[in-house]
């Protein structure tokens, strides 16, 4: 199998099942038979993953609380062993009972070398424990190894003090007395750590555990004292042998190893194994520590059933306290092999799922910066990019492969028009150790220049240097959505202006209409009466001329001729009332602008008459005081007949030309078209060159031109057509 | 008085118009009927009498030559136009549309009663034609079938034995038709009843003349 390119992680309490994934680390586990969730790692379907995932971190928690021996509960496997050994115990123990007082060859090193033994069993249990208590911060496995460290310091002392095996009578200056007192504390001492730690047990979970700080201390504590009182010990032991108790009567032959020490031994012993036995809670620490009580025990009743030195009890009786010493320390090396592999094991899982978390928030960011166009990065304090994210090499168009750019390289992606300005707004935010939000443009780009907004802070580093943390966003489509926004408002704008102007261009138009429209207006009026006139006096001589004449109905058409004269001269008389009473509304008018402005309104209609419109329009015309309105219709009618008089001869231009002489201002309007025959009578109402016309035009221009004071005429082109002329006064003369 | 045998219908908006023109054409003996719009003229029930339209354009419900475009398919008497402002254009409208004239106010008596009267005139020869055609058409229908088939014959000049060989009939039968038919539709010879037939747009059958007639 390959490297997987992903893991699952198999959560069951049944050890097998993982087992079959992970032969390697869940042997060692399954083999100490705990109880405990195990882990295995294995190529498997990636659909399992969040199933389990759960009840991983569930695991994962109680992985991370401090499970050692002593909290343990002891497997039904180590309960067996607990059994078979105290079994072997007591069956070694009865066996030997009836050959206790056989003596056997005097082996002087045996002690020296079960007091070494015992030493370097008790110290290395000792260790463990010390190393345990660091991690549990337990009082009561501080207790116990600290029974253990003075056993072995103890067991030390005895084999060095021990008569013949370095000096004749003992180290230290020993006495007779030195070595069975040294034994009594040495078999009561661990014994009694026992009775106090099954006692303290109890109260195991009610108190707190030391602090972390002090581990060190008591550690260091434990060791001082103890040191200190076995030296204590060995000191008065050695020193006042002679006034001590003797414990034992004869050196060489005789066991009498009196009884109050026997029996302090005893009973030291028996209590550990009966509160070791009867505690609750059982770990398998408290399990093996039973199986110490009881060959603990089983050696003090050998001790009493020694007759003389070198006879079998006298040889068994530290076998037991040896074999009594084991079950711990092979216990306490498990458990710290253990511990060993479980902390790989969780080492292993945490770095993989910190590498999945890792992962996973990794793609999750890239996501969310892929999205938001947004990327990230950070400069050190000498102004190199250390990380530069993957979205920042899209936006710059940079390849991830080459790894972060330099600052001149990104300063070189940078419109060359903007970096000097960009690179002096840096130089100034990093002096000032301020931070700095910037737009840039970047060409080069296949799809246009890209828009780009930067924004960074400053951090100080661990060392204090300054350094700093940032973003670049691409805003290229907002930029241009803004534009967007933009350009449409101004279209919008310039549509509106557009509509504006063509309503003007509507109401100036009507203005111009009206002319035709009023005259047209007019003829209607007068003509309906005119009819009736006319219809009546032919009806009335009609009646007068037959035979007989029909006076009757003759005299009913004559009062309807006059009734209906008299309407049409009502028609008339208020026509004129009308013209009378429109006063001129004089304003101060450039009659250049007007004359433009006549000129684009009739653009169509000059152009659909293929006539070319020419303006001469004199520079020292002054503004004038008069009806703009008026003077307008006035411009329009008369290059409107110059049109129509030009229509037939296209091609000849028509010319409105603006002067000012003396104290008028004139506007002439030169057509080339077929010419006046009576120019006198054109101003006449009704005269009309024209098929339609109704002779009305040019009689209202006059009143129009009079009621401004001023002068109209027409004369004949020394060429085709004519001119018609209109003179303002341009001392404004406001009456009408 | 006696019955008319005419009538005419003045259209105008402005009563002194109306009551002068009504006064104008009574004077020369025309019988005249004036009406203010022109909805209130066709709510009027009009007798089967060659008449003549002196209609306004300018009215206030419909524009006149408007009217004029709606009538266009029907057999509606002449209309003489007369406005108070009118121009080439619309007089040009009015007359391609089948208007009689154009008359533009004030306009003089000779002028409306020459054209008033050579519309009713007009009118009487359509209102003749529409009656004879009618007649003639009542007359067709009271052919039979065999009678219908055996006048295209006779029209498209078959002597009877060909037309009776034609449809397969004995020569007297169809001689028996062919006095029917020409009595029937009042034609005094075959000649009178060609003419009829031109009118009535009968189909005449391209039939082939048999040899022998050309003796």
């Amino acid at each position: 199998m390959t490297a997987p390119d992903h893991i699952v992680y198999v959560v069951d309490d049944d050890p097998r099942v993982p087992e079959a994934h992970m032969p390697d680390i869940t042997d060692s586990i399954s083999k100490s038979s705990w109880r405990r969730p195990v882990f295995g790692v294995a190529g498997k379907s990636k659909a399992d993953e969040a199933v389990t995932e759960s009840k991983v971190s569930q695991a994962i928690s109680e992985i991370q609380q401090p499970s050692l021996v002593s909290f343990l509960p002891p497997s039904p496997t180590l309960r067996r062993a607990a059994l078979a050994v105290s079994a072997f115990l007591l069956v070694a123990f009865v066996i030997i009972i009836p050959f206790a007082e056989v003596m056997l060859p005097r082996l002087s090193i045996y002690i020296p070398l079960v007091a070494t033994v015992m030493f370097l069993n008790d110290l290395i249990t000792a260790s463990l424990l010390l190393v345990q208590f660091s991690i549990a911060r337990s009082r009561t496995l501080l207790l116990l190894a600290n029974g253990y460290l003075f056993t072995a310091l103890i067991a030390a002392v005895y084999g060095l003090v021990w008569p013949g095996a370095f000096h004749p009578t003992g180290l230290f200056g020993a006495g007779p007395a030195t070595s069975p007192w040294l034994y009594l504390v040495w078999h009561a001492g661990l014994p009694t750590s026992v009775i106090v730690y099954a006692l303290l047990k109890s109260k195991e979970y009610e108190t707190p555990p030391v602090t972390r700080d002090s581990v060190p201390t008591f550690i260091f504590a434990s060791i001082t004292c103890n040191i200190l009182i076995v030296c204590g010990l060995t000191w008065f032991v050695t020193r006042f042998h002679d006034v001590l108790p003797i414990l034992v009567t004869s050196v060489d032959r005789a066991s009498a190893f009196s009884t109050f020490g026997t029996g302090a031994i005893l009973i030291v012993s028996i209590g550990a194994l009966v509160l070791q036995w009867r505690g609750r809670r059982r770990s398998v620490l408290d399990l093996s520590l039973s199986v110490v009580a009881l060959a603990w025990l089983l050696g003090s009743i050998m001790l009493t059933a020694i007759g003389a030195r070198y006879d079998v009890a006298w040889y068994a009786t530290p076998g037991f306290l040896v074999v009594s010493a084991i079950p711990v320390l092979l216990v306490l090396l498990s458990e710290s092999l253990m511990l060993h592999a479980q902390f790989d094991l969780n080492l292993l899982l945490e770095n993989k799922r910190a590498e999945e978390q890792l992962r996973r928030s990794r793609a999750y960011l890239a996501e969310a910066q892929k999205v938001s166009h947004t990327g990230s990065w950070a400069w050190n304090n000498a102004r190199e990019i250390v990380y530069w994210s993957e979205e920042c090499f899209r936006i710059h168009g940079r390849d991830p492969a080459q790894g972060p750019p330099s600052l001149e390289q990104v300063l070189a992606d940078i419109d060359p028009a903007e970096v000097p300005g960009i690179a002096a707004s840096l130089e100034k935010a990093m002096r000032e150790g301020r931070g700095w939000e910037l737009e840039y443009r970047m060409i080069n780009f296949a799809d246009g220049p890209r828009t780009v907004r930067t924004i960074a802070h400053p951090v100080l580093d661990a060392s204090g240097r300054v350094e700093y943390i940032g973003t670049v966003a691409d805003i290229t489509e907002q930029k241009r959505a803004e534009q967007e926004l933009r350009t449409s408002e101004l279209e919008r704008a310039r549509a509106e202006q557009a509509l504006r102007d063509a309503r003007e261009k509507l109401a100036q138009a009507s203005k111009i209409a009206s002319l035709a429209e009023l005259s047209a207006s007019i003829a209607h009026e007068v003509n309906q009466p005119l009819q009736a006139i006319v219809a009546n006096g032919h009806a009335g001589l009609r009646w007068l001329d037959a035979t007989p004449p029909n006076i009757e109905k003759a005299i009913r058409t004559a009062e309807r001729v006059v009734r209906d004269g008299n309407a049409a001269a009502e028609i008339v008389s208020r026509i004129r009332a009308l013209f009378k009473h429109a006063a001129p509304a004089k304003v101060d008018l450039d009659i250049n602008k007007l004359i433009l402005q006549v000129r684009t309104l009739m653009a169509d209609e000059i152009q659909g008459n293929g006539v070319s419109l020419e303006t001469e329009l004199g520079e020292d015309v002054p503004t004038i005081r008069a009806d703009a309105v008026q003077i307008q219709q006035v411009i329009v009618n008369l290059v409107r007949n110059a049109t129509e008089a030009m229509a037939g001869a296209p091609r000849k231009p028509l010319l409105i030309r603006s002067r000012r002489s003396g104290g008028h201002l004139v506007v002439d309007v030169r057509d080339q078209g077929t010419g006046l025959v009576d120019p006198e009578k054109i101003f006449e109402p009704f005269v009309s060159t024209k098929e339609t016309g109704m002779g009305m035009g040019l009689t209202i221009c006059r009143s129009i031109i009079e009621a401004h004071g001023g002068d109209i005429r027409v004369v004949h082109n020394e060429g085709p057509g004519v001119t018609f002329s209109f003179s303002l006064p341009l001392e404004a003369s406001d009456a009408t | 008085m006696t019955a008319p045998d005419h009538i005419v219908y003045v259209v105008d908006d402005d009563p002194r118009v109306r009551e002068a023109l009504t006064e104008l054409l009574s004077s020369a003996s025309f019988n005249a009927v004036a009406f203010g719009s022109v909805a209130e003229y066709l709510m009027q029930c009009r007798p089967e009498l060659p008449g003549c339209l002196v209609l306004d354009v300018h009215m206030p419900d419909i524009n006149g030559l408007d009217f004029q475009k709606q009538l266009a398919a029907t057999d509606h008497i002449p209309i003489v136009f007369i406005t108070g402002h009118g121009d080439i254009p619309m007089s040009v409208r009015a007359i391609k549309a089948g208007a009689l004239d154009f008359l533009t106010k004030p306009f003089g008596d000779e002028v409306l009663l020459q054209a008033v009267e050579v519309a009713i005139e007009q009118d009487r020869k359509a209102l003749q034609k529409r009656t004879d055609l009618a007649q003639l058409r009542a007359r067709y229908a009271s052919l039979t079938r065999r009678e219908r088939d055996v006048l295209p014959l006779i029209v498209a000049g078959l002597l009877n034995k060909q037309a009776a060989a034609e449809l397969g009939i004995s020569e007297i039968t169809l001689q028996i038709h062919r006095s029917n038919v020409l009595r029937k539709m009042a034609a005094g010879s075959v000649a009178e009843l060609v003419r009829l037939a031109a009118r009535l747009d009968v189909a005449i059958p391209p039939v082939q003349r048999r040899g022998g007639v050309r003796r």
